[in-house]
């Protein structure tokens, strides 16, 4: 699973959202560092839905503008956690290898 | 919901829509609103138009999501070089072919046809068949035989890989085999186009011929003169029968769309560079032989052209002139066999081939 996909799941755990709403959750979740761009968006959004961790959940219009919903499914919230346990198992074992490091020095 | 009515500033979504061209058809017709409700929210107040970055973006992604929509390399091929049918899991795509300017079985030939002609012969060490002014000219030619393909040649082609094959069962949402408009072109456009298609070239060839020195064959001059009655009977009949078209119920009278214009346009290019390619090839007679297919028409085309300068009725199309002149009256359209899309939730279209005796005519 690509950052960007993890981040457009992760920004749908707390209920539906439309593709702006998206974009600016990643922005927050990623501190400012994930700025997705419509293309791309849309492109993560078609192949979340392919694979059904994701799904259209209704839409509106808003202020003339059309606001499409979209929601985790069942499928999709298990393998943000699986994918969440992974990455936490890995920064667990980085962590490990990193503070297991010899000093180095100068004589 | 088209770009157009999500509550956009037209300029800009007009400035989407371009950028959108990468993606397929049946992408554009269900995201094409929602995307660019995403884009207006993304860019700056008061913006007309999409900036170039995310322009760029949505080409790439485009042609990405054009890649994972298109169906196995082996499968693809079958539609683009042999024009079997494919089965119905991949009838969206090749929907989406059949709607693109230049559909794809256009420009597989080109480039085989260009390895045949020219890159074969110089990987062997021999010369090309033809030279370079050939070549330019034959791939002007076929990229305007790939994108002529107009609304006759999308219905049949419709009826072939769009519509369910013997044995299977239709489904509401999809295509169904029922009756289509008979598409007419109207009077005036029709005009418009004829003269531009016929008379450009036809003075571009007699231009190149006499500044080349060579006279006018004394032949051509019958060519004219056989032309003559026609553009002086045409519009003695057209004052009588213009005024009393019959009912054409089956029948879609249209101007000529952008994309018709563009094949013209495209054709009568590539005729008057052939005509110009050959009198500077010393093949002059090439030059006649065209004018002498043009001349014979060219008076009956300037007579409708000027007739529809003046008033016409709306329903009048160029095919009615031509029937007045040759017939003395309008031959009645029917309506036409082609893919006729059954709405879900929808009774199945009239005319459709399972439903019960056709009661009329569907448009399409």
């Amino acid at each position: 699973m690509t950052e960007q996909a993890y981040l457009v799941m992760l920004s749908l755990a707390h209920g539906p959202r439309h593709g702006y709403g998206i974009v600016q959750e990643v922005l927050t979740l990623s501190e400012g560092r994930v700025k997705l761009g419509a293309g791309t968006l849309y492109g993560v959004l078609d192949r979340l839905v392919d694979a059904r961790y994701v799904e259209a959940s209704g839409e509106e219009v808003v202020d003339g503008r059309l606001r499409r919903y979209y929601s985790l499914t069942d499928e999709g919230h298990g393998a943000s956690v699986a994918h969440t346990r992974q990455l936490a198992a890995l920064a667990r074992t980085a962590h490990r290898a990193l503070t297991a490091r010899p000093a180095t020095g100068t004589a | 919901m088209s770009a157009e009515g999500a509550g956009v500033e037209v300029r800009f979504a007009r400035s989407v829509r371009r950028w959108l061209v990468a993606y397929p058809p049946r992408w554009r017709r269900v995201r094409a609103g929602e995307i660019t409700a995403v884009l207006a929210d993304l860019a700056a107040p008061g913006a007309t138009r999409l900036d170039v970055r995310s322009g760029l973006g949505l080409l790439r992604a485009g042609l990405a999501t054009r890649r994972r929509m298109a169906p196995p390399f082996l499968v693809r091929m079958k539609y683009v070089a042999f024009d079997w049918p494919l089965p119905a899991q991949y009838r969206p795509w090749v929907d989406d072919q059949l709607r693109s300017a230049v559909p794809g079985q256009g420009l597989l030939t080109t480039p085989m046809m260009v390895f045949l002609l020219w890159g074969l012969p110089w990987l062997m060490g021999t010369k090309p068949i033809f030279d370079l002014t050939f070549l330019v000219l034959y791939l002007l030619l076929l990229g305007t035989i790939a994108s002529s393909r107009g609304r006759g040649w999308q219905r049949q082609a419709g009826l072939r890989h769009l519509v369910p094959q013997a044995g299977e069962e239709p489904v509401p949402g999809w295509y169904i085999k029922g009756l289509v408009f008979h598409p007419r072109l109207a009077a005036r456009s029709g005009a418009n186009l004829a003269a531009v298609f016929f008379g450009v070239p036809a003075v571009v060839a007699a231009t190149v011929l006499l500044a080349g020195g060579r006279l006018l064959h004394p032949l051509l001059g019958a060519f004219v003169l056989a032309g003559v009655p026609f553009a002086l009977v045409g519009p003695v009949r057209w004052r009588h029968g213009i005024g009393r078209l019959p009912a054409q119920p089956a029948r879609l009278v249209e101007r000529a769309s952008g994309r018709v214009r563009r094949i013209v346009a495209s054709w009568t290019v590539v005729i008057s560079l052939v005509v110009v390619a050959a009198v500077a090839d010393d093949h002059s007679w090439i030059a006649s032989a065209i004018l002498g297919a043009l001349l014979p028409v060219l008076p009956w085309v300037v007579a409708a052209w000027a007739r529809t300068r003046g008033a016409v009725p709306d329903e009048l199309t160029l095919v009615d002139l031509r029937d007045l002149t040759v017939r003395r009256h309008v031959q009645v359209d029917v309506a036409l066999p082609g893919p006729v899309l059954w709405l879900p939730g929808g009774a199945m279209p009239a005319g459709a081939e399972h439903a019960p005796a056709p009661s009329g005519v569907a448009p399409a």
